[in-house]
């Protein structure tokens, strides 16, 4: 699965037209970009949903501090850079009025990944998704250890 | 946009509507949502008393009357929730004995009338409405006789095209709660309980955002906790749900 976005959707993303990016998935409800992120493709991750699902003990709260501790149960920590770094999965969320609305993924070549709403999943810089109208700017940047799996 | 005039037998059911206590309204709309379709103003009112505490039979009958033919107001003119509101307190304005209600009394009054508004879908029956339509809020210029009702295949249409609208417009983002505020699905979950067959429908064919619009028009959710945010086990427990209520699609 390769190519671009429809064109109603790049009219939705300005950006992305000005940066490399390509779509890597079908279309799908089943997650959104915050499980995408968390390398969850089963279900979604929503706060405020009451449907939705959230880590146990987490604030379901629309807040920087919440995605923080959501993405912390499953040992990411903030961090300060966005470059690749050997050993290490990255992730970043972009806010709009400081409310978390979407987040992307490093993949192990460094590039970047997400889910675009019920859209499809795209190979992305992170500037390309970034838009005053839905997704805001790339806020934070969390990090944490590959664990190495030992083949025997 | 036709003007209202009020029906002065009505009057009371409206400045009883205002006086409630926020409680006892909440406590009669939640009744409301639990409540079958289209009874008789008597089974619903006697459905009330055993729910609702601190109101009495007549003036459970004197709010219902009142509520009644508000919501088919809504229903009839597609007004929005403001549109609406603005409408009736214009309308209690004129009324001699309501004309001096205080700027307070007519925020309580939106604040009741978006809750008996938004959510609830008690009585949907066209007949019902309309008989009530001819004796109540009669707009102005307007026969009585004259109030289109929706037919099966014009609420489909509806449903379809609020649905595409929704989609086309909110694809993109990732959060239901921004989902959910959209015009259109706001339109949708107005619609009230006649559109609960047209979603099943649609979540059968394929899981969709339609949990927070079921939520809000039946007041209930058949979600258990162990399902949240997996939209085929969600589709399924509604679609079982829906067959569990007597719902056909």
């Amino acid at each position: 699965m390769s190519g671009k976005l429809e064109y109603r959707k790049i009219l939705r993303f300005p950006n992305l037209e000005l940066t490399e990016y390509q779509v890597t998935s079908e279309e799908t409800v089943d997650y959104n970009c915050f499980a995408f992120a968390a390398g969850e493709e089963e279900c979604r991750w929503d706060p405020v949903d009451p449907d939705g699902y959230w880590p146990d003990g987490v604030s379901r709260e629309l807040t920087l501090e919440a995605f923080i501790q959501a993405y912390q149960t499953i040992g990411y920590e903030p961090c300060e850079n966005r470059d690749l770094e050997p050993g290490f999965q990255k992730i970043a969320i972009y806010t709009y009025n400081g409310q978390p609305q979407h987040a992307a993924r490093q993949e192990e070549d460094g590039k970047w990944k997400s889910k675009l709403g019920d859209w499809e999943d795209i190979e992305h810089e992170l500037e390309g998704l970034e838009n005053p109208n839905y997704y805001g700017v790339v806020q934070q940047i969390l990090k944490r250890a590959i664990i190495p799996i030992n083949i025997s | 946009m036709p003007s209202l005039k009020i029906h002065r037998q009505y009057q009371s059911g409206l400045a009883k509507i205002i006086a409630l206590d926020n409680s006892v309204f909440e406590a009669i709309l939640t009744a409301l949502r639990k409540t079958v379709p289209a009874l008789p103003l008597d089974d619903l009112v006697t459905n009330l008393e055993s729910e609702v505490e601190n109101t009495n039979h007549d003036d459970l009958v004197n709010i219902l009357e009142s509520i009644i033919p508000i919501y088919a107001l809504k229903k009839t003119y597609a007004w929005t929730v403001e549109e609406l509101a603005d409408e009736l307190i214009a309308a209690v304005d004129k009324f001699e004995e309501l004309s001096n209600l205080s700027t307070e009394e007519k925020e309580r009054f939106c604040e009741k009338l978006n809750g008996l508004l938004m959510p609830n879908s008690f009585l949907e029956s066209a007949s019902k409405a309309k008989d009530v339509l001819k004796v109540y809020l009669l707009p102005s210029g307007i026969p009585a006789d004259d109030f289109p009702i929706k037919s099966k295949v014009e609420l489909e249409a509806e449903f379809k095209k609020f649905a595409e609208e929704w989609r086309v417009e909110t694809g993109m983002l990732s959060l239901v709660t921004q989902k959910s505020m959209h015009q259109a699905y706001q339109r949708i979950i107005g619609m009230g309980q006649p559109v609960i067959p047209l979603i099943l429908r649609d979540l059968e064919q394929k899981p969709d955002h339609w949990f927070w619009a079921l939520r809000a028009i039946t007041g209930d959710n058949p979600v258990k906790p162990e399902q949240r945010g997996r939209m085929k086990q969600m589709a399924l427990a509604w679609i079982q749900w829906g067959k569990e209520h007597g719902y056909e699609w």
